[in-house]
Formats: C-alpha cells, structure tokens, sequence
C-alpha cells in the first residue's frame, strides 16, 4: 500500500509539531524539510512564529518553492528583512533564537553532534565541511536535530568530534553552557522522533514511522535506545489539509516528493 | 587647484598583481552566491603560492578550486563544502592526506575575528560555549580562557583575523569603488574593514550618479577598496543575486572532476591558459548564460 504522503513530508510534519507560536527560529544548509517544517507551523498552529533562514538572511521568506540552496537569493520572495550575519550571530549567542535546526555526520546518544571528522582528527578516514553554527547548541534555547538517514553509521555510542554539544556528563563542563539552553528537544529521522526526555540524558525512542518497529529502528542504531515500558506510539501522519498545505504553498515543485528515496 | 576624481577601475591582471604568494586571503560571498570566482580563476591563472585562506563561514568552491591549484599552505575551517552538492572533495582529500595545515574553528569565530580586526579590537572574548565542544582541543591557539575582569568567570578570547587581501563580488560598483549587491548585506562590510587591500569585482559598471540616486543600497562603500574590475559573470557557475543564478550542470561537472581528482584537468580546460574567463563563458555558450538570467 502506497502512502499517500512521502518520508520527508512525513518529517516535516514532525518538525512542525516542535514549533510554538512564541518562537524565533534559525535554519541553515540543507534545510528544505525544516524549512517545510517551520512554514507549516507559521500556517497552522503558530502564525506568530517568526524564523531566519540563514545565507540569504531572510526573515520569514515565503517563497513558494523549496529551493536547495539557502543564499539563493529568491528566498527573499516575501521577507520582512534581510538579516545580515552578525544579526545571527548576536541571536546565536544571547538565545534570542529559541529554536535552530541542525543535521550531521554522527550523532550519539548523549546528542552530541559531529559534522568535522569521522575517525581520527589529525588522520580523518573522512574530513566532513566543519562545525560552522553547531557550537551555538550551547547558546539557543533548544535545537531540532534532523537527519536524511538513519543507520548504525550515523547514531554512533560516541562522536568522534564534538563540533554541537549535547549532553556532556560532566558538571565542570556544563557550567559553560548558556543557562537558558535547554539543549535538543527531538531528533527527526527518515525512521522515527527521538528525544533525550529520560533522566540521564540518553536517547529515547519516542515514536516510529508508520511501517517501522521498535525492532527495525533499533537495528539501525549503533546503541541501545531508550524505551518507555508501554507501546511506542506511531509517528502521526500528515493531515490531508496539512498535505495540501504543503503541496500548494510551500513546496509548489514537489522536491520533498523526490528528496528521501 | 582642482584636481579629477581618480578611477579605481583596471582588468583582472592589474587588480591581483600585488598578491605575493604567502599573502592571506578572503573572499565575500557565501556558498555559491557572490562569490568572486573571476578574481580567483585570475589568481589561479598567476599560480600563486602558499596563501592563508580565511574564508567566510560558509563556503567551498572557490577554497576548492585554490586547494586543487596548489596554491594553499595553510585554511581557516568554518565550513568547506559545496553546499547541496555535497562535499568539497579536493578540500577532503587535502585534509585526509595532511598535505594542508588547517585551523578548525566555526562561524562566530571568523566573523568576530574579523570584526575585531575590522574595529582595531585586540581580541574578542565570547560566552565559553566552545568549551563544551572539541574546538579549544584542536585549535588552542585560537581559543584562550580568560577571566572575565567584571565578573569573574571564565570567558573564551579569540584573536583578530586580518587579511592582507579581500575579494568582494557585487552587481554593480561605480568606478570609485562603491558597491551594490543585489541580495542585501552579509558580512561584505566587515570583510571589507578588517583587509588590507580590497579588489571588488562588479557585473556591471555604472555611473557615480546610480550610486547617489540610493545611497542605502550601497553594500560596499569605495572609500575601503583599492580597485574595481568590471568582471560580467564573475561569481559565475554560482549565482550573483538579482542578476543571474547558478549553473547546476557545470558545478555537477566540477564536482565530477574534483571527485576523480582531476581537478587539473578541469583548471586546464577553462582556467589556465584562458583570458581572462573567456574560455569558460565561450564553453558556456550565450543560450545557456541568457538561461540563468534572474528577473
């Protein structure tokens, strides 16, 4: 049975439900299903919501289409401001951004996220673009983490670098964080949302995709998951409305059709 | 005695002749919008040695480009990667191979280096949330604890970054110098501040008196740069917003060539032994650049 929705709709939908109305939020490179995510938020539940879209520095762009390029300027289409670095900066660093989307190369189970180096720093088996705005997961409010894969390669026990901190189990060091960084509230993945709502900060399940099991995400994960005793809820899908929303308004050429194969 | 207000326009060449091989180097632009790719494809051209490339925080093809050319000594890492394309292959193999000496940082980092340069700041001290990270491990001499003198806590000070030259891509500059870019302000201004000499490249040159009609839309203000190169298509296959967007297939055609590391098969096709970039816009063809055109 085909499903009327794709994976990355599927995503989106999920990011949208950790947007509130009262947040100001911040996306990067690569970003088309957060980008979704959020302008599906601004159109259902939180029209006061406001959000940056890093490169171009467009305060809540509406271009119709997703574009795979963040500084393209038509991304402009829309906005209220364009926001220079500094600005993002200034937001990064105070918190004023109570939300910011992130991806990488590995995330572990304490959250800690890796975009510079797989293996050994000084002799990388792969040497990945660099942390750019990852260590502001230590300044904003909360972080949304999102990933186009889900296998053993990318939820590893331990990052081999921290360029984003998660939790770092050591009180010496986590003075250093923000105090009103609350660190990430969920983990989307083309499998299932995650979270770190457990006592010691480790990764929860805390839904699966429809047509995955505990068992299958579990499997693609290269650590133990936390879960909760009873059944682990299925992820909700994309309302009709919400797809038609998504279709017509935000994502006019269909790239989150085609994006998750 | 009156005199005549002095032109800063001259070609390519001219603009990039004072560049010594040891010379640090920045370029505006962020991913592949703006990027001032003409000036580097000259720079290319005059195989230049051994620069310190301070890039923006996010970039990639043109640090690539420079890696591929030999032309690197030592990179300044926020973020090197060719964006939706992927990774930026010769600055990956570069790095796997240790054949270039890189100081791994992120994006406050660079732009307040810059900005403590830009403003003589003899450093800046930022909230010590890179101490949560692997960054201070691998960089030290980048990130310095220091006690905070009004509080008491630890705060992390890191040093000011001075280019010895800036290159600025903008759609349209008078011959003094001023500026516009189409897509709005990013960081060109503190770029522009903290470099000691400024090359802007423009896709057209108009008249002082554009400039004038709308003094808030100049992006770059000519009083910081030291030459204007009239360079149509010169952040080309990236886009130069307002103007012209990217060309997929021919940065899917670089990154084919950067990939099977044959990246100097790719310079010697439209780089080297070209004028200016007359091999690479004729290899384009006039369809294909009218294509691209942004209304």
């Amino acid at each position: 049975m085909t499903k009327p929705y794709s994976t990355a709709e599927l995503m989106a939908t999920a990011i949208a439900r950790e947007m509130r109305d009262d947040d100001f939020a911040a996306i990067g490179t690569a970003s088309e299903i957060p980008l979704c995510g959020i302008r599906l938020a601004q159109k259902t539940h939180a029209p006061n919501m406001w959000f940056i879209y890093g490169g171009c520095g467009a305060l809540n762009s509406k271009n119709p289409q997703l574009v795979e390029m963040a500084a393209d300027f038509r991304n402009l289409t829309g906005a209220e401001y364009r926001a220079p670095l500094a600005d993002l900066i200034d937001f990064e660093f105070t918190g004023r951004f109570s939300v910011l989307c992130f991806g990488g190369m590995q995330i572990d189970q304490y959250g800690n996220v890796n975009i510079t180096n797989i293996g050994e720093y000084a002799h990388p088996k792969v040497r990945g673009p660099g942390s750019i705005g990852l260590p502001f997961m230590g300044s904003v409010k909360r972080t949304v983490l999102y990933v186009q894969h889900h296998h053993a390669r990318l939820f590893v026990p331990k990052v081999d670098f921290v360029s984003g901190p998660g939790y770092v189990q050591d009180p010496d060091l986590e003075q250093y964080r923000s105090p009103w960084a609350k660190g990430t509230s969920a983990v989307i993945t083309p499998l299932a949302v995650l979270d770190f709502d457990t006592p010691d900060r480790r990764m929860r399940l805390r839904s699966i995709h429809p047509g995955q099991t505990v068992e299958s995400v579990q499997a693609a994960t290269g650590f133990a998951l936390v879960v909760d005793d009873e059944i682990v809820p299925v992820t909700v899908a994309p309302t009709p409305e919400q797809l038609r929303i998504i279709r017509e308004e935000i994502d006019t050429t269909g790239v989150l059709q085609r994006l998750i194969a | 005695m009156s005199g005549e207000r002095r032109s800063k326009l001259m070609s390519l060449a001219e603009a990039i002749a004072g560049i010594d091989d040891g010379s640090k180097l920045i370029t505006g632009g962020v991913h592949f919008s703006n990027t001032p790719l003409a000036l580097v494809r000259e720079l290319i051209r005059r195989r230049v040695r051994d620069l310190e490339i301070i890039p923006t925080p996010a970039t990639g093809l043109w640090v690539d480009m420079l890696l591929a050319a030999g032309a690197v000594r030592k990179l300044w890492v926020s973020y090197i990667g060719m964006e939706f394309m992927g990774l930026a292959h010769n600055f990956r193999r570069a790095v796997e191979a240790g054949t270039v000496e890189i100081v791994d940082v992120d994006e406050p980092t660079i732009f307040l280096g810059l900005r403590a340069a830009a403003g003589g700041l003899p450093f800046v001290a930022m909230p010590p949330i890179h101490k949560l990270t692997d960054l201070p491990k691998v960089s030290p001499e980048v990130y310095r604890d220091l006690v905070d003198p009004f509080t008491g806590r630890t705060v992390i000070a890191t040093p000011p970054l001075a280019p010895d030259w800036a290159f600025i891509h903008v759609a349209k500059a008078d011959v003094y110098g001023n500026g516009v870019s189409l897509g709005g302000r990013h960081m060109e201004d503190v770029i522009a501040k903290a470099s000691k000499h400024v090359v802007l490249s423009a896709e057209e040159i108009v008249e002082n008196d554009v400039i004038t009609a709308a003094p808030t839309q100049t992006t770059v203000p000519g009083v910081l740069v030291e030459a204007v190169v009239h360079a149509p298509y010169g952040a080309y296959p990236g886009t130069c917003p307002g103007v012209y967007s990217y060309d997929r297939a021919h940065l899917e055609e670089y990154s084919e060539y950067a990939k099977d590391d044959r990246t100097g098969a790719y310079l010697e096709r439209y780089v080297y032994g070209s004028q200016g970039d007359r091999a690479l816009l004729d290899a384009a063809g006039p369809e294909r650049l009218a294509a691209l055109e942004l209304k």
